[in-house]
């Protein structure tokens, strides 16, 4: 599984967790703010990619954009994986 | 003695705030302020509790009623509940304002009438109000703390520099953080911008169109702001933040984007009514303000590293219990010196700060508790770059039963009565928990 499907499937398993409703299709360019995850689903689900991942790229102090849309926060897991292996 | 509505005639300031549709100036605030005043005269020297509704409101709320109240209870519909039942609530709402009430240009004449109006009864009336602020008490319940208007107005200032400011409060306005942005945005003259929707992005369209210059946030909400890709849409010359613990990385990011605004975050507590404020752009305070002190506030870190705190003013009775023989309050947050700074570590009783949300652990492990076949459970924080903190529990059940049924009935207990931040968002199976030997659990052995 690719990195973007990890970070669908773990969207679609906080939201049922955290009682959201993600919108139907999430495209790159959807804003995370407008996906259907509040701050408490996104809490959750850095949590969660942590777990799985193995990295939390929003306690690096790398991070030269917050991410906006979801092809972003990919980016941002894609590019924390790539320094980790490096 | 002094009143809200004297302060800002005395200060000579006029504030205005703004919504999405409509501006009110300090005119028709005091105006409007008055009407009230004289509609509900029977409450002379009685307890009120306002309810929160907007922030152009509540500005009247507290305008009418300070001063003339023997004591404000700042709620929500909520908060209202735990209030006695026998005080008058009062929900004001201004949703339309007449033509003839919108008054934009502010005609002096017409002002010192109405500062004069509302004054006058102040002057001759005047008390001293008590104004009630809630935290979350020990069980979860809402404790309420009282303090005075000259205790909440101590660190506010006015000049013409924060007079041309505009505000935006991210702030629930009746709690503490939130009344001291209204506060200051007030008793400086400076405008207040209220966004009263729930999707964070059409409020900061509304930030950015209002040329919101100052905006006070906790660290959670700041991270949201960063998320929404428009936050360099403000022309940000003062950024605040509190309620949460400031992290370097954060503070970093936003010195980045706003390289000459001043980056402030406070350190408040709500029950002791004070707060200090650490501007250098470093996560905690220095170490040497545990000599000089800050402000009119004195600080100290007793032996159980706790950080104690006496300010200037007369501390709440109902805190006696916590203040030692030389007058300092432990304010039960944990501290650690390194590197000649103080850095905030948690609360030591264990309270879960979940994005400026305080979570006790106690009330969620009692909920827990009460799913059969649960026979321990330990609830506390696990640290989270997005909103500081998340719940977690470790739980342990009778050996012969299904992990998956019991964790099932477990979160749909939850999820009936708790709130949504109150959750565990992990339960975690475990064979036995740390009991100490008093029979207590164990909160320092986390994870």
């Amino acid at each position: 599984m690719n990195i973007e499907q990890t970070v669908k499937r773990a969207m679609s398993d906080v939201a049922e967790l955290s009682d959201c409703q993600l919108i139907e299709t999430i495209e790159p360019d959807t804003l995370l703010l407008q996906s259907g995850l509040d701050s408490l689903g996104y809490a959750m689900l850095v949590a969660q990619l942590e777990e799985e991942l193995g990295i939390d790229p929003f306690t690096e102090l790398a991070i030269k954009v917050y991410p906006a849309t979801f092809a972003e926060f990919v980016a941002i897991y894609t590019q924390g994986l790539e320094l980790q292996n490096d | 003695m002094s009143s809200l509505a004297s302060l800002l005639i005395t200060r000579a300031v006029t504030p205005t705030i703004v919504t999405a549709s409509q501006s009110f100036s300090l005119e028709w605030l005091l105006e409007s302020a008055k009407l009230w005043r004289e509609e509900y005269r029977h409450l002379k020297n009685k307890p009120l509790a306002l309810i929160y509704t907007n922030s152009a409101s509540f500005s009247v709320g507290l305008l009418a009623f300070d001063g003339f109240c023997s004591d404000l209870y700042l709620c929500s519909e909520e908060l209202a509940e735990s209030i006695e039942p026998g005080y008058q609530q009062l929900s004001i709402t201004i949703s339309s304002v007449s033509e003839q009430h919108i008054k934009q240009s502010k005609r002096a004449t017409k002002l010192v009438q109405a500062s004069c109006n509302l004054a006058g009864q102040t002057h001759t009336h005047t008390i001293a109000t008590r104004w009630w602020l809630a935290s979350s008490g020990t069980s979860g319940q809402p404790k309420w703390f009282s303090h005075s208007l000259a205790s909440l107005t101590l660190s506010t200032k006015a000049s013409p520099a924060l007079s041309a400011l505009c505000w935006a409060n991210l702030y629930q306005v009746y709690r503490y953080a939130g009344l001291q942005v209204l506060l200051q945005a007030l008793t400086s003259g400076a405008t207040l911008v209220d966004g009263s929707s729930e999707d964070l992005i059409v409020n900061v369209k509304l930030y950015a169109a209002a040329r919101v210059s100052a905006l006070s946030a906790t660290p959670s909400m700041w991270r949201q702001m960063l998320m929404t890709n428009q936050l360099l849409s403000l022309p940000l010359q003062r950024i605040t933040l509190g309620g949460e613990t400031v992290d370097q990385p954060l503070l970093d990011k936003l010195s980045e984007l706003y390289p000459n605004a001043s980056i402030r975050h406070i350190y408040a507590s709500t029950e002791a009514g004070v707060g200090f404020v650490v501007a250098d752009k470093l996560a905690g305070f220095p170490v040497s303000w545990l000599e000089q002190g800050v402000g009119s506030a004195q600080l100290v870190i007793d032996e159980s590293e706790h950080l104690r705190i006496k300010p200037s003013h007369k501390l709440d009775a109902q805190l006696e219990a916590r203040i030692d023989e030389k007058g300092y309050l432990d304010t039960l947050d944990q501290v650690r010196i390194e590197g000649g700074r103080v850095f905030f570590l948690g609360r030591a009783s264990g309270v879960i700060n979940v994005g400026g949300n305080k979570v006790h652990p106690e009330k969620v492990e009692s909920v827990i508790l009460s799913v059969a076949g649960v026979v321990q459970v330990k609830v506390y924080g696990q640290s989270n770059s997005v909103l500081g903190n998340l719940v977690v529990a470790d739980i342990v059940i009778n050996s012969h039963l299904d992990w998956s049924n019991i964790s099932r009935s477990v979160r749909e207990r939850c999820k009936l009565a708790l709130q949504r931040f109150e959750i565990p968002v992990k339960l975690r199976q475990i064979d036995s928990l740390v009991v100490s030997p008093t029979g207590k659990l164990s909160r320092s052995d986390n994870v």
